[in-house]
């Protein structure tokens, strides 16, 4: 019964990754003219790269994608060079590979995203929850107001007003970048700590503004599941505060609360775009709006790709872990 | 006595003003009997049982006494009143499919009212004793292993039941414990909470709006209008001799063998709660009123006089037939 359950959703990932690939394929190829031809010619507008550059370049992508052959052709081909995990050269940083350029800002997204993103689900489920218990200490409505207050204000601009303090009037955090200018990350006391340093400013602006998100859904769930028959029969059972509240409370409200958190993780290496375009944060949230504006084609359609899978797998994942989580899902997915 | 109550009332704070759900309600119930509330939905019956575990939600509770076992209930600390649940008084919900956390399994369920109770268990031995309380109640002992989503409706109910004579207590308060249930399942589930609670020696209330199955099982019977206790005495002289027209038409309503299936039902709608309505609370409704029970309130008052505890709250209780 699992293992059909795990095999339908194993089957919508592979659809879901399939309309993705081939919708990633088609597009450029739907659109006017030679890809390659108007990207180097934009290029060569811009004046980057010298005409001896731009001819082998030609030809080689003329070669790596034939580009002159049948469409289905290219198609199979396309499919092929992605198993290789092959994505292509960087048109704006050649002969940098497209795999590459993703590879070296994942670390930065991820360590950033999810550091963030834990912190801020772990404090806002628990304020969300102190705030809905009529019987926490009254202490907590302070933080949850300033929490839920700062949710209403989009994270890049609590990002633009921390750099403008800390970085520009204070100048206690730098105004960018991933490490010090000019050293290159080893393991080591010095790029840790150059690390935490660059990443406190974009961290505190994601997780000033998320914390607020997380504690209105719990806030919210856990209300309603207070006023459920369970927590009635829980009290009459002469049960601890305490654990009416942890066990029979939040253990149930936490269900909505871990779906939405799977899904977060999921997605977080598209990253908090902005909060990397405004500390100039080298995640792939930067690498991605870098290439767009360089018209960088190849990188653009690299990530946009690797976005798609790693997300289609994400939620393949959760499927996988979300009966363990909630006893009823599986046999309400099953039947 | 195992459970004396005098003069319980209950005020809910609605935004329209208070709602008098419960007033001046007294009965008493003693060790190991059987004491039975019905009335219609509305009638406070709920609010009664939600009072003695002192577990309403925005309700105000008065009392000149609630004696449980010779201790008094009233001037109770809320920390001394959590132990007391379960361990003295425990409770059957009503809602049998809604009353288990979905999320927990039921030995999990089971087991914490030991433990906030302060009965340590080694694991072995907690599992016989949640086993052998399954088993009392009709189900096999690995149930404990189960969630609630894998029980039918009647199973969850018993399982309600197991944990209501968990810690031995004194005092079952059963509120419509077999209404969310099929027909068929309601009798056994009924017939087991009887079991249970004479192995057990405890006394229980039984709140429900089925007179017919009530009939067969309670000793006494209560039957409750508006808030007020109309009418109390044991349940044969009730039946046979009604001393308040809403019993009597309560028991005329009853589906018998000659008018089968034919339900009749009261007519008029209960009064409403926010005001309190001069006179006797069923005047509107009721065939026989006349002047004075419009202008006065019957108290309960004893009514037969072979049956000192049948009492009944109406001015023209002896004019009845
Ligand atoms: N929490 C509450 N707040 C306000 N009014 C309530 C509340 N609970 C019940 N009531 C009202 O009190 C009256 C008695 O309800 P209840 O005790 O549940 O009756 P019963 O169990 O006999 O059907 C009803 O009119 C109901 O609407
Ligand atoms: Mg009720």
């Amino acid at each position: 019964m699992y293992f059909d359950y795990v095999l339908r959703r194993f089957l919508v990932m592979l659809l879901v990754i399939f309309l993705a690939v081939t919708i990633n394929f088609a597009l450029p190829r739907m659109m006017p003219g030679d890809p390659i031809e108007s990207q180097l010619s934009q290029l060569l507008a811009q004046g980057g790269g010298s005409v001896g550059d731009v001819g082998a370049m030609v030809a080689a992508y003329r070669e790596k994608f034939g580009l002159d052959q049948p469409v289905l052709h290219q198609y199979f081909n396309y499919w092929g060079a992605l198993f290789r995990l092959d994505l292509g050269f960087s048109l704006a940083s050649y002969p940098e590979r497209v795999g590459a350029a993703i590879l070296a800002g994942l670390p930065w997204t991820l360590g950033l995203l999810g550091f963030a993103t834990l912190v801020s689900f772990t404090v806002g489920t628990l304020l969300g929850g102190l705030i809905a218990w009529p019987k926490a200490s009254r202490l907590w409505r302070g933080p949850g107001a300033v929490v839920l207050l700062l949710s209403s204000v989009p994270y890049f601009l609590i990002g633009m007003v921390l750099l403008y303090f800390f970085a520009v009037v204070w100048r206690i955090f730098p105004a960018g970048g991933g490490l010090p200018y000019g050293t290159s990350p080893s393991f080591d006391w010095a790029t840790v700590k150059g690390i935490l340093w660059h990443g406190t400013l974009p961290a505190a602006s994601i997780i000033l503004a998320e914390t607020g998100a997380w504690a209105v859904g719990m806030r919210g769930m856990l209300v309603s599941t207070l006023g459920e028959d369970h927590i009635a029969l829980a009290e009459a059972k002469g049960l601890k505060d305490k654990r009416i509240f942890r066990r029979y409370g939040m253990r149930s409200a936490m269900l909505p609360q871990l779906t939405k958190l799977a899904l977060t993780l999921g997605h977080i290496v598209s990253g908090a775009i902005l909060v990397e375009v405004i500390f100039s944060y080298p995640g792939i949230g930067f690498r991605l709006y870098q290439a767009i504006q360089a018209k960088d084609y190849f990188v653009v359609q690299g990530i946009v790709v690797f976005l798609s899978i790693s997300l289609a797998l994400a939620t393949f994942i959760l499927d996988l872990i979300y009966p363990l989580i909630d006893p009823r899902i599986s046999a309400r997915r099953r039947g | 006595m195992l459970l004396d109550v005098r003069n319980l009332s209950v005020e809910y704070v609605t935004p329209k003003g208070p709602a008098y759900a419960v007033n001046d309600v007294s009965f008493s119930l003693k060790k190991g009997g059987r004491l039975g509330l019905v009335g219609e939905s509305g009638s406070g019956k709920s609010t009664t049982v939600l009072a003695l575990m002192r577990l309403l939600r925005g309700g105000r509770i008065e009392a000149d006494g609630i004696d449980l076992d010779g201790r008094e209930l009233t001037g109770l600390s809320d920390p001394a009143y959590r132990k007391l649940r379960f361990a003295d008084m425990a409770m059957v919900p009503q809602g049998a499919m809604s009353s288990l956390n979905p999320v927990l399994r039921i030995s999990e369920q089971m087991g914490d009212i030991f433990d906030d109770h302060g009965v340590r268990h080694g694991r072995s031995e907690r599992r016989a004793i949640l086993g052998d309380l399954l088993e009392r109640v009709g189900l096999s002992a690995n149930v404990q292993d189960r969630y609630p989503h894998e029980l039918s409706g009647g199973m969850k109910q018993r399982v309600c039941i197991a944990m209501a004579i968990a810690l031995g207590p004194d005092l079952i308060l059963a509120d419509e414990p077999t209404s969310a249930l099929d027909v068929m399942v309601q009798k056994q589930v009924l017939a087991t909470l009887g079991r249970v609670q004479r192995e057990l020696g405890a006394g229980i209330l039984l709140i429900g709006h089925d007179m017919a199955l009530m009939a067969h099982f309670v000793d006494d019977l209560g039957v409750m209008y508006a808030g007020r206790l109309v009418e109390t005495g044991p349940v044969r002289r009730l039946f046979a001799k009604p001393r308040h027209p809403y019993t009597k038409m309560l028991i005329d309503s009853l589906p018998s063998f000659e008018r089968r299936g034919t339900f009749k039902g009261i007519p008029g709608v209960g009064p409403s709660l926010l005001t309190q309505l001069e006179g006797c609370p069923f005047h509107p409704r009721c065939p026989m009123a006349t002047d004075i029970c419009r202008s006065k309130r019957p108290d309960p008052r004893p009514v037969d006089a072979e049956e000192p505890r049948h009492l009944a709250a109406c001015h023209l209780a002896e004019e009845l037939s």
